[in-house]
């Protein structure tokens, strides 16, 4: 009987058995994750938790909320959509840098590895201190900068084509995923301003509306604020909205040699 | 008495994945140094040891790795290899600079084919100093 669902279920996806207790059986995980509370004066560890999938949601978000629920309600991290586009649950989850509300349960072993974004001072548990990582946005000014001739009661006219210059820059969600897998960040982070700024600051650089093109390719002309990336292309690699800033500090690099370029292509 | 409470940083390098691109663009910088530190005891090398001809330098080198051979050659093949390496991986980062092959899985493919490229031009320029040592001897 055994031998023949075998090879009935062949090409489907394994048949979930929550009796057994064989080597192949999923209906429990083991979260290992990341502790460490400034209230108690001891070095940061990791506590390890088993989690029935029977009634738990399909990401990783949702075992986190059960474990909170259900066994250790002193487990901290940040959460707010739950639907992968504001950026809060940023974490390292077995070695990748994603959102944790977008991490299918269903992708991963047994054992699940959870850290906070890495070369991060950590709040609490898997709670980042984001304060530098939005002051180096501030600095880029990421507001436009129109033309002092434009009036403020008419619409900044843009083509289609310059709109689409735009595309894969504004779905940027700020979750700083990228610019903590980034080593040349985890390095330099006080100067260097990391792709997920970067890919901002390119954003405003080939907006047509905005005019401070140059103040604002003067800003990064130095030799960290750009520089700093080797190419390394970690942060494509861990985007969660699968968009690719190296390519935009690319073209930042190349508009700073002086080259035209007018897509972001 | 005040705590001073002295915040973790969340770890880094003992967590995060070795990722193919990650791993390539280390081994740019670590084949770099290799070489530089090479180049740099091999010309401090030949302050101490005079040779009057290329024969007599060869011929010496085989003397002395006789019993050795086999990791006299390994290592002027992990040389070869990490000079080549370096090469190549350099011109893909000059590309890289350009603009050019900015998709994943177009930087994956330049990678490997940069990477296969530098094993073969090593393998074909140490077989050619293989045989010239051969002529010698």
């Amino acid at each position: 009987m055994k031998i023949k669902n075998f090879f009935l279920n062949f090409n489907r996806k394994s048949v979930q058995n929550n009796n057994s207790l064989n080597h192949f059986d999923l209906s429990y995980r083991v979260f290992r994750i990341y502790r460490w509370n400034p209230s108690i004066m001891k070095n940061p560890w990791i506590n390890s938790y088993i989690v029935s999938m029977n009634n738990c949601g399909p990401i990783v978000l949702d075992a986190l909320i059960k474990i909170k629920n259900e066994q250790d309600s002193t487990l901290t991290f940040r959460r707010s959509c739950r639907e992968g586009i504001c950026g809060s649950c940023a974490i390292n989850i077995i070695g990748k840098n994603t959102l944790a509300c977008l991490y299918k349960l269903s992708d991963s072993s047994r054992f699940i590895h959870i850290y906070p974004l890495p070369h991060i001072y950590v709040i609490k548990d898997l709670v980042p201190d984001l304060t530098n990582f939005y002051t180096q946005h501030k600095s880029i000014q990421p507001w436009l900068q129109p033309n002092r001739d434009y009036s403020l009661q008419k619409e900044f006219i843009q083509s289609k084509q310059e709109r689409s210059y735009l595309d894969g820059l504004y779905e940027c969600i700020l979750c700083a995923c990228c610019s903590a897998s980034c080593p040349s960040y985890w390095w330099n982070g006080d100067r260097y301003l990391g792709p997920a700024i970067l890919l901002q600051a390119y954003r405003w650089i080939i907006d047509s509306r905005d005019s401070a093109t140059e103040k604002r390719l003067g800003y990064l002309n130095d030799s960290y604020k750009v520089y700093r990336c080797h190419t390394i292309m970690n942060c494509t690699k861990t985007c969660p909205k699968h968009l690719n800033p190296g390519k935009a500090i690319a073209n930042i690099k190349i508009l700073l040699k002086g080259e035209k370029r007018e897509s972001n292509s | 008495m005040k705590n001073y409470i002295i915040r973790p940083i969340a770890p880094h390098l003992t967590i995060y994945n070795a990722q193919w691109n990650s791993v390539f663009s280390i081994f740019h910088r670590i084949s770099g140094v290799f070489i530089m530190v090479f180049i740099f005891f091999s010309t401090l090398g030949l302050f101490f040891f005079k040779f009057y001809s290329p024969t007599i330098m060869c011929v010496s080198f085989l003397w002395l790795f006789n019993k050795v051979y086999w990791i006299f050659i390994s290592i002027i093949f992990i040389i070869f290899m990490s000079f080549f390496y370096h090469l190549c991986s350099g011109i893909y980062h000059l590309l890289l600079e350009l603009g050019y092959f900015y998709h994943m899985v177009k930087i994956e493919k330049m990678s490997k084919y940069s990477l296969s490229f530098s094993i073969l031009i090593s393998f074909f320029y140490f077989f050619l100093i293989r045989l010239l040592f051969i002529n010698l001897y």
